[in-house]
């Protein structure tokens, strides 16, 4: 039997993301589409299809956190619209959910896109927010 | 090692990490600037682009946009000559140094890594005691302003390299001039590290008079202490991140704000203020290092490097009839003009490269 990946109950912060992204697994990769999300006059955009290669990872469950990403330079003159990227989060030895401000990456945190569980490698199973 | 031009021989080598492509600081801004203004000078410069993070792409474009490129390892570096090498570099290599030795060389020291230690509360592993070999190795220094030499000295560094020149920085004339402007867009342009205090600016939102203001961020670097100040402060709907800001961007961004936030507690130059006079923006800024050679008597200086201060300062800009704030524009225009172009400081490099020639 299928099991269920989405800890909808787990404790964390809450999924804030305005519209669903419709995250997909090929193979050993997570593809995330092209998205944008935040109110109209602060939308934040990941232009391109992103493929995260999931086979290194730790064998775990994973955040899959939309974030506001500092680390590229941004020529888009209009000024409504930053960059968006994608923070896979573990939870910490605490229990807490990892958040990608404590990480040299320069992002910040947007919302939630949704959950990967990895907890069993052979099976690689997605839930919503 | 690939290249863009079939030409081997140059007036000057420039060694760098960086271009002005995906920047990760100021050097790429001011690599730039160099371009222009060793054009103008008719100073023809190889760019040669090593120890960098730039992916094949972004190599790719940097050949297409920018000529006399070369993208390699140091030790390609013999493929080409030219009189005296310039070197931007902070990543550690020891070819680069072996490289150096016997050569006509000059580096340019962008900021003291070991006041970046002290100011920003980090430690930088190896990376201080790189620069001061670099240093010690080079035919020559060059730090941004008279109180960066004074830093230099007081660090002990004229044992490592007694010939040190101050050269300052440049920038191309900006496409538009505007002032006086309004009062109620907050700039701050810069890495959001602690010796910028980027949090000074958004504490401002809390102030009596700045109820109607808002505060443009355009930098790089976010954490927890960022989070929390606009959630403590209840500003998250005042404050807009735009992230790290370049071209169109960038400019879009200068030609928002009101006045420029510069709450330094160092700054080896500082280039953005030199950014904002030459658009007529503004600069309310601490009185240190290179701020005040830049600025000279047009700025809005806070008498300490503390909010308190700051905060005074602010009140004094806010208050500025708009004549005032036009002419105190002006003044820093002109003073941008008279002293830090582009062509300036080519002219300059020029001067030193064709001293330590001869």
């Amino acid at each position: 039997m299928a099991r269920q990946a989405g800890p909808a109950t787990e404790p964390g912060s809450p999924a804030t993301c305005s519209a669903p992204v419709q995250l997909r697994l090929e193979a050993t990769q997570l593809v995330v589409p092209p998205f944008r999300i935040g109110p109209p006059n602060r939308r934040y955009l990941q232009p391109s299809h992103l493929r995260i290669d999931l086979s290194h990872l730790e064998t775990d469950l994973y955040r899959v956190v939309a974030v506001q990403n500092f680390w590229i330079e941004d020529r888009n003159p209009d000024l409504t619209e930053s960059l968006a990227g994608v923070f896979l989060a573990r939870r910490r030895a605490d229990g807490a959910w990892e958040e990608p401000e404590n990480w040299p990456v320069e992002c910040r945190t947007l919302g939630l896109l949704g959950y990967i569980d990895l907890r069993d490698p052979a099976r690689p199973l997605l839930a919503p927010p | 090692m690939i290249a863009n031009t079939s030409r081997r021989s140059f007036d000057v080598i420039e060694i760098t990490n960086e271009m002005p492509l995906n920047r990760t600081g100021g050097v790429g801004t001011v690599i730039d600037n160099l371009i222009s203004g060793f054009a103008a000078e008719g100073i023809t410069a190889l760019w040669y682009l090593t120890d960098h993070g730039y992916d094949d792409a972004q190599i790719d474009e940097i050949l297409a946009r920018f000529p006399n490129v070369a993208v390699g390892p140091v030790e390609a570096l013999d493929h080409f000559s030219a009189p005296v090498s310039h070197i931007h570099s902070y990543q550690q290599n020891p070819a680069l140094t072996s490289y150096l030795t016997g050569r006509n060389s000059v580096c340019t020291i962008h900021s003291l890594l070991a006041l970046e230690e002290t100011s920003n509360n980090v430690r930088l592993g190896g990376a201080v005691a790189w620069q001061e070999r670099l240093i010690a190795d080079s035919a020559c220094a060059v730090v941004l302003s008279r109180a960066e030499r004074a830093n230099y000295l007081a660090l002990g560094y004229e044992r490592l390299n007694p010939r040190v020149r101050v050269i300052h920085n440049g920038v191309r004339r900006p496409p538009g001039f505007r002032a006086p402007r309004g009062k109620r867009v907050l700039g701050f342009c810069g890495r959001l590290v602690p010796r910028k205090h980027p949090e000074y600016v958004q504490m401002m939102l809390n102030e009596t008079g700045f109820e109607d203001c808002r505060v443009l961020i355009a930098g790089r670097g976010f954490s927890p202490y960022a989070r929390n100040l606009i959630r403590d402060h209840d500003i998250d709907s005042r404050v807009e991140f735009l992230g790290w800001c370049a071209g169109e961007r960038l400019e879009a961004f200068f030609d928002s704000i009101d006045m420029l936030a510069v709450p330094s507690i160092y700054e080896p130059f500082g280039l953005v203020a030199v950014e904002a006079a030459a658009r007529g923006i503004p600069v309310v800024c601490t009185a240190i290092d290179g701020l005040t050679e830049v600025l000279g008597e047009h700025a809005f200086y806070c008498a300490d490097t503390g909010f308190a201060a700051f905060r005074s300062a602010m009140i004094e800009w806010l208050a500025a009839p708009p004549d005032a704030l036009a002419a105190r524009c002006r003044d820093a225009r002109n003073r941008y003009e008279r002293r830090f172009t582009d062509r300036m400081m080519g002219r300059r490099y020029r001067r030193l490269f064709s001293a330590l020639s001869r």
